[in-house]
């Protein structure tokens, strides 16, 4: 039966999907709310986009702190360790990074869409959607979060990190 | 990083791709199901198959990753019964996504195209209700749900675990 490091891991995994789900709904319902052609419509992206933004916000914040509580309880060193020093530095980098850039700008379109009248989208809130400030942030968080993501299945400068066995037990 | 490695990169990108599928149809079925606003339940099925045609995809290539990393490093699958029951359990969920999932999802789809609007049709909303249509994408997803849960810890098999990762001195 799976030991307590190996819950943790497997709550840790599943907040990275989780995490990985919202990065990938997110750019499709951007890119559904900026080319659609009546308020509603570009409401209801923008609604499903504040879903999948909280969803990857959540995701990868909780597979943070689970990754590092996984880190202290299996008492891996930090200083040795570099693929899990790197991790958290691009974590965190992504994380404030998405809070300063990504959230004020999608909050700005969802008050544009608010206060717009309808039942056309207003110029406004069109031009603020093609801005492509959103498009790059999210270019750039999934560089570095697929960085991290090969840090940690691959961990660099760890022996015995492959799969090249898997012995069972006899 | 030697092959091996790599296809297991290959595979576990491919599931996070399936997962990523998997949890926005999730997201976007129910609402569709509980609006009353046809242009809004139309939308939201076009988003339904598209991240429908990202988890299907994402789980089979990833399945298929999987099973060609366990032949290329020689894992006994007689031996390794997580293999075994993930690769069982993977083989019925892709067949039922294409026995049951795809074509409940054509039907739907093909309800709302149909309909004249602006109002949701009562047979829409029937279809939206029936079971097999709320039960099977839950099924399928917790199905690959317990295939990750025997790929992470792999049961019955030894320094499959997490204890240690002895660092190059």
């Amino acid at each position: 039966m799976a030991n307590t490091g190996e819950f943790i891991k497997m709550f840790h995994i599943f907040f990275v999907i989780l995490g990985f789900a919202g990065m990938v709904g997110f750019p499709m319902m951007m890119r559904a709310a900026a080319g659609a052609s009546g308020l509603d419509t570009a409401r209801t992206c923008l609604r499903y986009a504040n879903i999948f933004d909280g969803l990857s916000g959540i995701g990868f914040l909780g597979a943070g702190l689970i990754g590092l509580g996984l880190a202290i309880y299996q008492e891996w060193d930090f200083a040795e360790n570099t693929w899990l020093t790197a991790s958290i530095t691009l974590l965190v980098v992504a994380l404030v990074g998405a809070t300063i850039v990504q959230q004020p700008a999608l909050f700005k379109l969802n008050r544009l869409a608010k206060e717009a009248p309808g039942p056309g989208v207003p110029p406004e809130l069109n031009a603020e959607l093609s801005k492509p400030l959103l498009r790059i942030s999210n270019g750039i968080l999934w560089l570095m979060l697929l960085a991290i993501f090969y840090m940690m299945v691959a961990k660099p400068g760890v022996d015995f990190s492959g799969i090249d066995n898997w012995p069972v037990n006899t | 990083m030697n092959f091996g490695e790599l296809l297991k990169l290959a595979h576990i990108l491919a599931i996070i791709i399936g997962f990523s599928g998997a949890i926005g149809f999730h997201v976007i079925m129910p609402m569709a199901a509980r609006s009353t606003d046809l242009s809004f339940v139309r939308s939201a099925l076009k988003f339904g198959f598209v991240f429908e045609n990202l988890a299907f995809p994402g789980f089979v290539i990833g399945g298929l990753l999987g099973l060609w990393l366990s032949v290329y490093q020689d894992w006994d699958f007689g031996e390794n019964t997580w293999l075994n029951i993930s690769a069982t359990i993977w083989l019925v969920a892709v067949v039922g996504s294409i026995a049951i999932l795809r074509p409940g999802l054509r039907k739907l789809n093909r309800l709302a195209n149909e309909a004249p609007g602006p109002e949701v049709p009562p047979e829409l909303t029937a279809e939206f209700k029936k079971p097999l249509q709320f039960i099977t994408p839950n099924l399928l997803t917790l199905a690959m749900l317990i295939v990750l849960f025997l790929m992470v810890t792999k049961p019955g098999v030894d320094f499959a675990g997490i204890d240690h990762w002895p660092v190059n001195t």
